[in-house]
């Protein structure tokens, strides 16, 4: 059976890259509340993900506040399809 | 939500949630909105019937300027107040509506330009305008209520064929309930409904 991708099996990335899949970008501010992380825990698992080329992360400023935008990559996504598929075989769906 | 290592099903668990917890929110975001613009277009069509009936003086249609203005400062202190996540179905919906908004603009501005003879048109015009643009949300964000809704309204709207002068404006009103306000509130009810 297919080993499923470490990068992704694991609960806060796996998380984070599931609610990208359904967005076109989402703000850290907003990942943080929906997966209910702490800012420090998210951003190494969001620098994780970005090394792995899964997602891009954008720093920008709306007027004087710092904003992170994340967005999913071509390459993420066909990580989480994969990993996706694998997880149906192991469940036996 | 710590980093640890899953199961299997957890991991299904996390994923069927994730996207269950996204798409809640996108569902509110979409109504308010529809609120914003059906409750200020109604309130506005009943008090520029009523300032111009009651003084007959036209002039008191220059309000209708007030709308553009009035519901952008809503909808941006709204963005600026949350955080932000974009969907590919929010670009495609905000796409579609400064496309319309800006022949709807531009009808209104020509009509306000030359008042000689189917001035009274321009609602009849705006109402088709919205009806479209509600029937194709709907068909994005696979909501029955839309497009029901944009029907219900271009029908209620030719109404307006047979309604003399300022009158027009009541049906007006009556069609932006229908188109905006009432779809607003089934989504806000909806995705409340579903977040208890």
């Amino acid at each position: 059976m297919k080993e499923l991708d470490p990068l992704l099996h694991s609960q806060l990335r796996l998380a984070v890259m599931s609610i990208l899949m359904s967005l076109e970008s989402a703000e850290f501010t907003y990942l943080r509340d929906k997966t209910e992380s702490t800012a420090g825990n998210l951003s190494v698992q969001l620098d994780k993900l970005e090394k792995a080329g899964y997602i891009t992360v954008t720093k920008s400023f709306v007027g004087r506040k710092p904003c992170t935008s994340c967005k999913v990559t071509a390459i993420g996504r066909v990580a989480f399809g994969e990993y996706v598929e694998t997880i149906k075989t192991y469940l036996g769906y | 939500m710590e980093e640890k290592k899953i199961s299997e099903a957890e991991s299904l668990a996390i994923i069927t949630q994730m996207i269950a917890t996204s798409r809640a929110r996108i569902e509110k975001r979409t109504a308010v909105p529809f609120l914003v613009w059906g409750y200020s277009t109604t309130i506005l069509s009943i008090v520029v019937w009523y300032l111009v009936s009651s003084t007959a003086n036209n002039n008191w249609s220059f309000l209708w300027f007030l709308l553009p203005f009035v519901n952008l400062i809503i909808l941006f202190n709204r963005k600026k107040s949350k955080p932000m996540a974009t969907t590919i179905i929010d670009k495609a919906i905000k796409a579609i509506w400064i496309f319309l908004g800006s022949i709807g603009f531009c009808y209104s501005v020509l009509s306000f330009i030359d008042q000689s003879n189917s001035w009274w048109n321009i609602f009849m015009i705006i109402v088709l305008i919205m009806s479209i643009g509600n029937a194709i949300t709907g068909f994005l964000l696979r909501y029955k209520v839309f497009w029901i809704s944009a029907s219900l309204s271009i029908a209620v709207s030719m109404i307006m064929l047979y309604v003399q002068g300022i009158d027009v404006l009541l049906v007006f009103a009556a069609c932006f309930i229908i188109i905006d306000i009432i779809p607003g509130h089934i989504i806000l009810w909806q995705s409340r409904r579903e977040r208890a």
